[in-house]
């Protein structure tokens, strides 16, 4: 009976005293524990995201590095791989530093509510005191309320601010991307890769770093708006435009230099095509020399560029200037590009000719080979006249020794000009948007032959045109008008290299056809009595 | 090939714009409440609540 006094007094002191602390602790405290745990949730939030930005003590988010760029960012468009180059803050990083952040957050709540159930499960005793438990259930409820209520806000507000950020960013780099792309459009910029067997084209070559690092696509974007960190720290510009005037531009396809001003100048490519012993080698070289001498006369200037350039530069002056006979052209394997720096006024461009030995236009398979044919701006066309029967056959009897003089072609001209227009329209070649120029060479031989007759040093495109005709060659003629865009013809004699003091070229000077593709493909040479004459 | 492990400088620009960012966000809050005296109408409303 005692026992029994003494427990309903003890219940009945244990009710008073909660219902003191209830009236007098709990009820009093209550707002402000409210309050002040969901300031705390506020605060600790921002604490936590702002000690994961600045990276105090372990709260700092892992860097996004060059090598994880390809996981994190969106492929694009290309056939490589993103290059090997810091991402920009907004779109690596900062996801990486928000998700590390909210992982700091809801460690640091979940070990909180950790606690507060390991201390009730140890010593479960505790909860005897529940009017006092009950303000820290609620200060650690209000706290994580609190806190998610003010997260929501806080990474809506960053996100937004983050995503304005992206847009403008984008905005900028397509932007510059733009200006870039336009202002080389409009100077019908091209790189074209000059190495034998590959001659890939395209506007937008890759760039080398100093490094050894290749950059396939320069231009502005995820890795950079107006600079872009490479992975070994250096700054590369973000336009081709500037990136053509430091770093060494490299081919897409072969990963081989390409010519210093690629994909920023006026890129030209003019096969030169014929049977073999035509000529073309001695059009080309000879070609290059007037050239180079007209633009001379008319204020601009003809440079070589890279080695090669400048070692069959000296050779074409040697051989021009001492007559002497040019070499076979090697038929083991498609030529290389050779490469000259046009500037006449305020025009600069890049001019490749490409001279492949004659076999190669023997045949459809050998012809396949030769892929600079396909992004030509327009093509030269060399008949050696001597090789057309008509003219053979007229150099009998006394007259023999002038054709053997003359090292006729050994393919007729009109099966070379067949074969190679075939192979171009298969591949889809729009030859109807290209010129042709038609050289008819050897014109220091020809002229004062019997079957010269009807032309002369003057004659113009329609005298040689009708010339062609009349000896048998009107098929290659109708072919050619019709495939062509437009076709000209010229006389050409490899002797006839000078320019007067006025700078005028001889009228069969091998520049000729060179000055009229050059115009027609965004190069005009404009001088009075410079012009190609027609 | 050269290797750098350290971040770009301007990742610690775009890191201190958002931490002011988050910090003038946070005082216009704080000023807001005190302007308002929202603050204590909550503690009004919670304690006639109870």
């Amino acid at each position: 009976m005692p026992l029994l006094i003494a427990v309903v007094v003890g219940i009945a002191i244990y009710g008073w005293l909660c219902y003191l602390a209830m009236v007098y602790v709990v009820v009093p405290l209550l707002p402000y524990v409210v309050v002040g745990s969901g300031g705390v949730g506020v605060l600790l939030l921002v604490g936590v995201l702002a000690g994961t930005l600045l990276g105090v003590g372990t709260l700092g988010a892992s860097t996004v590095t060059p090598s994880e760029v390809r996981e994190r960012l969106p492929g694009g468009r290309s056939k490589f791989e993103r290059d090997s180059a810091w991402p920009n803050y907004l779109f690596g990083q900062s996801r990486t530093d928000l998700g590390t952040a909210i992982e700091h957050t809801n460690r640091v709540v979940s070990r909180m509510w950790a606690a507060l159930v390991k201390v009730i499960q140890n010593e479960p005793l505790v909860l005897a005191a529940w009017p006092l438990w009950l303000l820290v259930l609620t200060a650690t409820l209000t706290l994580t309320t609190g806190l998610a209520v003010a997260g929501v806000l806080v990474y809506a507000l960053l996100g937004l601010v983050l995503a304005t950020m992206w847009l403008a960013w984008l905005a900028a780099a397509g932007l510059l991307r733009g200006v870039d792309l336009g202002v080389r459009m409009s100077r019908r910029a091209q790189a074209t890769c000059h190495h034998s067997e590959c001659n890939y084209r395209t506007r937008l070559p890759a760039y080398l770093c100093r490094c050894g690092r290749t950059h396939h696509d320069i231009r502005a974007g995820r890795l950079g708006a107006f600079v872009r960190r490479c992975e070994c720290d250096r700054l590369l510009p973000t336009t081709v435009l500037m990136a053509a005037a430091g770093l060494v531009p490299v081919c897409q396809k072969c990963d081989r230099p390409l010519r210093a001003g690629a994909a920023v100048l006026t890129d030209i490519v003019v096969p030169v095509f014929g049977p073999s012993s035509a000529g073309k080698t001695r059009l080309v070289l000879a070609g290059m020399v007037a050239l180079g001498r007209h633009l001379t006369a008319a204020g601009g200037a003809l440079q070589p560029v890279g080695p090669e350039s400048e070692a069959t530069y000296r050779e074409a002056t040697t051989v021009v200037e001492s007559r002497a006979q040019t070499t076979k052209t090697d038929a083991a394997r498609p030529p290389a590009g050779i490469t000259v720096r046009l500037s006449a006024g305020k025009r600069r461009a890049l001019l490749h000719m490409f001279d492949a030995a004659g076999e190669f236009f023997a045949n459809r398979e050998q012809n396949s080979q030769l892929t600079f044919l396909d992004d030509a701006q327009g093509l030269m066309f060399v008949v050696d006249p001597f090789s057309i029967p008509a003219v053979a056959d007229d150099l009998s009897g006394v007259l023999a020794p002038r054709l053997a003089a003359a090292q006729p072609a050994r393919d007729e001209p009109e099966q070379s000009y067949l074969v190679t227009a075939q192979r171009l329209r298969d591949q889809g070649v729009t030859l109807d948007r290209k010129p042709l120029a038609v050289a008819v060479v050897k014109a220091d031989l020809l002229l004062g032959l019997p079957p010269a007759e009807g032309l002369s040093p003057d004659s113009g495109s329609a005298e040689v045109e009708s010339w062609l005709r009349e000896r048998g060659l009107d098929n290659m003629v109708e072919g050619a008008s019709r495939d062509f865009d437009v076709v000209r013809y010229f006389l050409v004699s490899s002797l006839d290299i000078a320019s007067d003091p006025g700078g005028t070229v001889g009228a069969t000077s091998p520049a000729q056809p060179l000055l009229w593709l050059l115009g027609r493909s965004g190069m005009p040479i404009r001088k009075p009595g410079l012009v190609a004459t027609s | 090939m050269k290797t750098s492990t350290s971040p770009p400088p301007h990742y610690l620009a775009f890191r201190i714009s958002l931490v002011l960012l988050l910090l003038a966000a946070l005082a216009a809050t704080a000023f807001w409440i005190a302007r308002t005296d929202v603050l204590g109408e909550i503690l009004a409303f919670l304690g006639a609540a109870w």
